[in-house]
């Protein structure tokens, strides 16, 4: 097995070129478990902690590009206000010390459906940014990364490089049930994001069929239904409203019954998580409407 | 391959590194430090905790290769020659010992935690330290062991 | 005194700095090391098995299978030989993860390598999958797998009892198979020096385990050196030696090289034993007035299909409540599994969940308070001999722990207490557990520098009891607890009771208490008719242990130091022997632990999870230690029930039977974030009736009855009766 490190970013995009088989390791959470379990013995280990860049994130002209190596604890600490949805996510990701070397962009790159930064990427409208040294450069929208269990668009010989998202401009959150109080893989989440600018739903569920995906029948029924100018005439959600966002979450999973919970639970578990996403959600938008007024 | 890297203060090579070991075996096993516990082997016990470059880490999901340059703190390196840090002591005191299996990585992490909140809640102790699993699962007195570390430090300070 | 104070573990600066050594942290020059390959399908044969390409991999020195092994001379006995087969000795397979090939390398990662080149070709055949599928073949075992529990107790007439009674409960409960998943996985180093085998092995008990290998390599006993003076963990896995215990000197015999087997931690699952699955009958018939008439408890738990090992659900049964006519059994049924092993707390805690879910379901029936419906059936005397209890505090235990949970603000209604969208309930639940007692043996040396050093070959646990012996031969002698160092995990040294089944504080402290009085008693004679000695000539009967000496009773300023007397005489040591004997079956007295607990559960409305936020737990031991310790010990018996409780469950695969998530990420343990309040009370009264010290065993009566407690107040919250463990929250929709 060859380690190799690359200190820039056409150094890795170089390497991964000449070794396809090469497996990107940044926090290690992932690879580092397969190989300590001889699951696979890779022909590289291909270090990406000493690209510099990778670790940085930036804002510019109104979007957030995120390094693929900021570890959950950054973007707890320093994105918590821009990705609120994605920031809550990062917080239940196993313990304080995976948190402090897991990315979003390993999370990617395992593409497990249990990944929990995959709804609110896919809520908040995220885009991946992967290249080759061949091809360039490709923005994957979230949506069309995730190809089936641990499968995503990413080619050998692409390496994920950052994800770019829109900071919030309206509620935005998460939620997700597990067994215990921490450290729990998801046995299903959910992420709901309002983008009232374009008075538009962002969903994303998680672990609740064989990819992440998003709950488009729920979000197009909920865009329609919400009362986006609500806040001067204060009006809450019709109860009727609220149940059929649940239902329409709950209808768009398709789960299975595995070692970590029922169908049937999950499927109500979704819809209890997008009633209450959705009621914390909308509270926050009419006090921020009010405070407008 | 080699790997240089600081453990404790103290410079070391070591030679004939597999590259795909982890930080742990290299600890454990080449540099001498068995304090830190080889117990799950995907970060989900906490008991190989250990600083990196000055940040708690599963030393287990380390690629040996990762510490190349950098600066490692174990359980061996929390005393101050023969005194005992405080999370140290207060882990005596407060009887938060048990088998002791889990205890190494679980100083390390309440070191950290004590280091960046010095009067923690208990939500935040009992959160900060969810990675660190005990199964003689003696979390109460590891709760007072943190609670009379962080007062005793902020009362020195 | 030193006893029943809360002093600091005496071992734990070196725990806390890293200084303390494991079995896995010991070093020996030229160590190989061997991974053990485990069968992947759970029912069939070994057609064949090719190890070219693992033999040819970087680093290996041999791959051993059961067509290469050399011969075991025996087959050791069990229960303590955890399986009674020997490991490789054929080609059959009886369970996934059994060890079919053993690969041995320079190091662990070649080793773990090469075993992946391993090509097994499997004849597989159909297995039985699980304890469901089993059930209908449920048997009553001819040998019985641990000693001195029957398999059926009868007392009067149950069956015609129960059809009398005027108000009867008869349920199904099952508990889920548990893993002890401690966090030490096992370990052995083992060499040979000609026929002398050493082996560092992370045993609960170094003289129970040493003769099983000694048998199985045919070599006498006293060649045989086992150490482990630390266990990470055991919860009565290593109270057992697996088939990686004799594999590794089986290695060593091959490689002529120390070999060390740590197995991964997915063979802590599978190859170390599991607190075996159970399906259980409780059949109570009660007067109106709620004394019991009648209680049938019939047990059934799936066993290997090597062993026939019981989970001992019903055996604590007939001793618990006062009821006239019972009947209980255990059985086993054959499943394609692993065999189980004695885990914390062994057939009581299962059985405690169907006894006293029932009687709380009786208790709903009759409309009565479940605390008063226990008070009705108490126990004065043990019901299974008639003899009076050693030492029994459980109403006081009752009274002190209802009082301090606030036990009467309970309204009786289920679903009655909510806090916004939580629902809140109360529940209570008994446990009891037959106290336990082995012969144990120590030695206590005083020095001429006025220290005293234990010997017996106690393995610390995590219990305590290197700092709880110590405080006993300190008191013994009149020393401070630092003057008393202690030699132990090691063959050589006198044989103490084995680490599990509660037995360290009554009968290795026993004999420790009585090696403290025979050294005291040597000094005191070597004193009276020493010439030179204050002492001299005085009524031994008036001499006691003061302060690091010796002083008259009466007269305190005569006296003298050990440090003193024993380097007049030029003494280096004085020895003092302990052998403790238990008294047996013809006992006066009988011996139990008793507990009570008290739980408030939250469970939200919609996502309906139950969270544990308070817990008040009372016991009644005899006389406790060191509060320090065994504050702790509860309290963390207490929290890992409530995993089994809550969460934990190894849940068989039900086509293969193997299990579904060997791995901490699925088997799920509490967690730090998980755990509300957890209150213990003692309930002291030193139990001199049932040895020497007064202390009963501790470590496994806190880990009886919080299953049933939780599910108890799981229905006052919901009005659900949860019947099944773990209570998940798919069972609360």
């Amino acid at each position: 097995m060859a380690f190799l490190r690359p200190t820039t970013w056409p150094e890795a995009l170089a390497a991964k070129a000449e070794l396809p088989g090469a497996v990107p390791i940044q926090g290690g959470t992932d690879v580092m478990v397969e190989i300590n379990f001889d699951v696979r013995r890779p022909e590289a280990l291909l270090d990406l902690t000493r690209v510099a860049e990778l670790a940085r994130w930036s804002e510019t002209g109104g979007r957030l590009r995120v390094g693929a190596g900021v570890p959950y604890s950054r973007v707890i600490g320093e994105l918590g206000d821009r990705l609120p949805g994605l920031a809550q996510a990062s917080r239940t990701v196993g313990s304080p010390q995976i948190r402090n070397r897991g990315t979003v962009g390993g999370n990617l790159g395992a593409a497990s459906p249990a990944g929990d930064s995959h709804p609110p990427l896919l809520a908040g409208g995220a885009v991946i940014e992967v290249e080759s040294a061949a091809r360039g450069v490709r923005m994957i929208p979230a949506e069309e990364f995730y190809l089936g269990v641990k499968r995503s668009a990413l080619e050998p010989d692409e390496l994920i490089r950052a994800f770019h998202a829109e900071p919030a401009t309206g509620p935005q959150y998460f939620s997700k049930v597990g067994t215990r109080n921490a450290m729990v893989i998801a046995v299903c989440s959910f992420a709901l994001a309002l983008h009232p600018a374009e008075r538009r739903v962002g969903t994303g569920i998680g672990s609740a069929a064989p990819t992440p995906l998003r709950a488009r029948a729920a979000e197009e029924f909920l865009a329609a239904e919400l009362d986006w100018a609500a806040g001067l005439a204060p009006a809450g959600l019709a109860p009727g409203v609220l149940a059929r966002f649940g239902e329409l979450v709950s209808e768009a999973a398709a789960p299975i019954d595995d070692v970590r919970g029922t169908a049937g639970y999950r499927r109500h578990a979704l819809a209890v998580m997008a009633r209450r996403t959705l009621t914390w959600a909308w509270n926050d938008y009419r006090k921020a409407r009010e405070q407008c007024a | 391959m080699r790997l240089n890297f600081t453990v404790n203060g103290r410079a070391e090579t070591v030679d004939d590194v597999w590259e795909g070991e982890s930080l742990l075996y290299v600890l454990r096993e080449r540099a001498g430090l068995p304090g830190s516990k080889n117990a799950c082997e995907q970060g989900e016990c906490g008991s190989c905790t250990v600083y990196l470059d000055g940040v708690p880490v599963c030393a287990c999901l380390v690629a040996a290769g990762q510490a190349e340059g950098r600066e490692v703190r174990t359980v061996e390196g929390l005393a101050d020659g023969d005194r005992l840090d405080p999370i140290q002591q207060a882990f005596v005191d407060a009887g938060a010992v048990q088998c002791g299996f889990c205890t190494p990585g679980l100083l390390v992490q309440a070191h950290d935690l004590i280091e960046r909140v010095p009067r923690p809640s208990d939500p935040e102790i009992r959160e900060a330290l969810a990675g660190n699993l005990c199964r003689c699962t003696g979390y109460e007195k590891i709760l007072d062991a943190v609670r009379l570390a962080a007062e005793r430090k902020a009362g020195a300070r | 005194m030193a006893i029943g104070k809360a002093i600091s573990r005496v071992e734990a600066g070196d725990k806390v700095t890293g200084a303390a050594r494991y079995t896995e942290d010991v070093r020996v020059a030229e160590t190989a090391h061997a991974v053990l390959l485990g069968s992947a399908i759970s029912a069939g044969r070994v057609r064949g098995i090719d190890t070219r390409r693992a033999e040819r991999a970087p680093g290996v020195l041999a791959v051993i299978t059961h067509l290469n092994r050399p011969d075991f001379a025996a087959v050791p006995p069990t229960p303590y030989t955890a399986e009674g087969r020997m490991p490789l000795v054929d080609d059959r397979i009886h369970y996934a993860g059994q060890y079919i090939a053993v690969v041995v390398a320079e190091t662990r990662e070649q080793a773990e390598h090469a075993a992946t080149l391993v090509v097994v070709d499997y004849h597989r055949t159909s297995p039985v999958p699980t304890l469901d599928a089993a059930l209908s073949q449920a048997y009553i075992p001819r040998e019985n797998g641990l000693a001195r529990v029957p398999s059926e107790y009868r007392r009067g007439n149950a069956e015609a009892a129960l059809a009398a009674a005027p108000v009867r409960v008869e349920e199904e409960y099952r508990t889920a198979a548990l893993s002890h998943a401690p966090i030490e996985p096992s370990s052995t180093l083992a060499y040979w020096e000609g026929d002398r085998l050493t082996i560092y092995d992370s045993t609960q008990s170094v003289h129970m385990h040493r003769p099983l290998v000694a048998i199985a390599f045919g070599v006498p006993e006293d060649r045989v050196r086992m150490y482990c003076s630390l266990v990470g963990g055991g919860f009565g896995n290593k109270s057992y030696s697996w088939p990686h215990v004799f594999l590794a000197p089986m290695a060593a015999r091959v490689v002529r090289r120390p070999v060390r087997v740590t197995i991964s931690r997915k063979q802590v699952f599978t190859g170390t034993g599991h607190m075996a699955a159970t399906v259980q009958t409780v059949r109570l018939g009660a007067d109106q007035d709620g004394r019991l008439r009648a209680l049938i408890h019939d047990s059934v738990n799936q066993t290997s299909f090597i062993d026939d090992r019981q989970e001992t659900a019903s055996a604590i049964t007939p001793y618990v409540y006062a009821v006239p006519d019972l009947y209980a059994r255990i059985r086993v049924t054959k499943v394609n599994t692993g065999t189980g092993g004695a885990m914390r707390t062994p057939g009581d805690s299962a059985g405690a969940f169907a006894l006293e879910s029932a009687l709380d379901e009786l208790a709903h029936r009759l409309g009565m308070d479940p605390l008063e419906l226990r008070r009705r059936n108490h126990a004065d005397v043990d019901p299974v001999s008639g003899r009076p209890w050693s030492g029994k505090q459980l109403l006081a235990c009752y009274d002190q722990a209802a009082e301090r949970f606030g036990w009467d603000r309970r309204n009786p209604e289920p679903g009655s207490a909510r806090d916004g969208d939580d629902l809140i309930g109360y529940g209570m639940a008994g446990g009891q557990r037959t106290e336990h007692q082995r012969p144990a043996q120590a030695t206590v040396d005083l020095t001429d520098d006025g220290t005293a050093v234990i010997r017996s070959s106690m393995v610390e646990i995590g219990g305590g009891g290197l700092t709880t012996l110590s405080q006993i031969a300190a008191d013994g002698l009149g020393l401070p607890t630092a003057a008393v160092t202690f030699q132990h995990g090691d063959s050589a040294l006198p044989a103490a009771a084995p680490t599990f089944g509660s037995m360290t504080s009554g009968s290795t402290g026993s004999a420790v208490k009585l090696a403290a009085a025979d050294a005291l008693r040597a000094a005191i004679d070597l004193a009276v008719g020493d010439r030179r000695s204050p002492l001299h000539g005085a009524d031994p009967d008036d001499v006691v242990a003061h302060e690091g000496g010796l002083r008259l009773r009466d007269r305190p300023g005569d006296g003298e130091s050990y440090r003193a007397l024993l380097r007049r005489n030029r003494i280096n040591t004085l020895r003092g022997d302990g052998d403790f004997q238990p008294e047996g079956e013809d006992a006066e007295h009988a011996m139990a632990t008793f507990g009570v607990h008290f739980t408030e559960v939250r469970i939200n409305r919609y996502l309906p999870r139950v969270r544990v936020v308070r817990h008040v737990a009372a016991f009644s031991i005899g006389r406790v230690l060191n509060a320090k310790t065994a504050r702790n010990q509860a309290q963390g018996g207490i929290i890992m029930r409530l995993g089994a409780a809550l969460m934990e469950n190894q849940r068989p695969d039900p086509v293969s039977g193997r299990f579904i998530s060997p791995a901490l990420t699925d088997y799920h343990v509490p967690v730090n974030a998980d755990i509300g309040e957890i209150d213990v009370i003692f309930v002291e009264e030193p139990d001199t009736n049932a040895n020497p010290l007064g202390a009963r065993g501790l470590g496994e009566i806190c880990a009886v009855g919080i299953c049933a407690s939780v599910a108890n107040a799981v229905h006052h919250a919901t009005g659900k009766r949860v019947r099944s463990l773990p209570i998940t929250p798919d069972k609360l929709l």
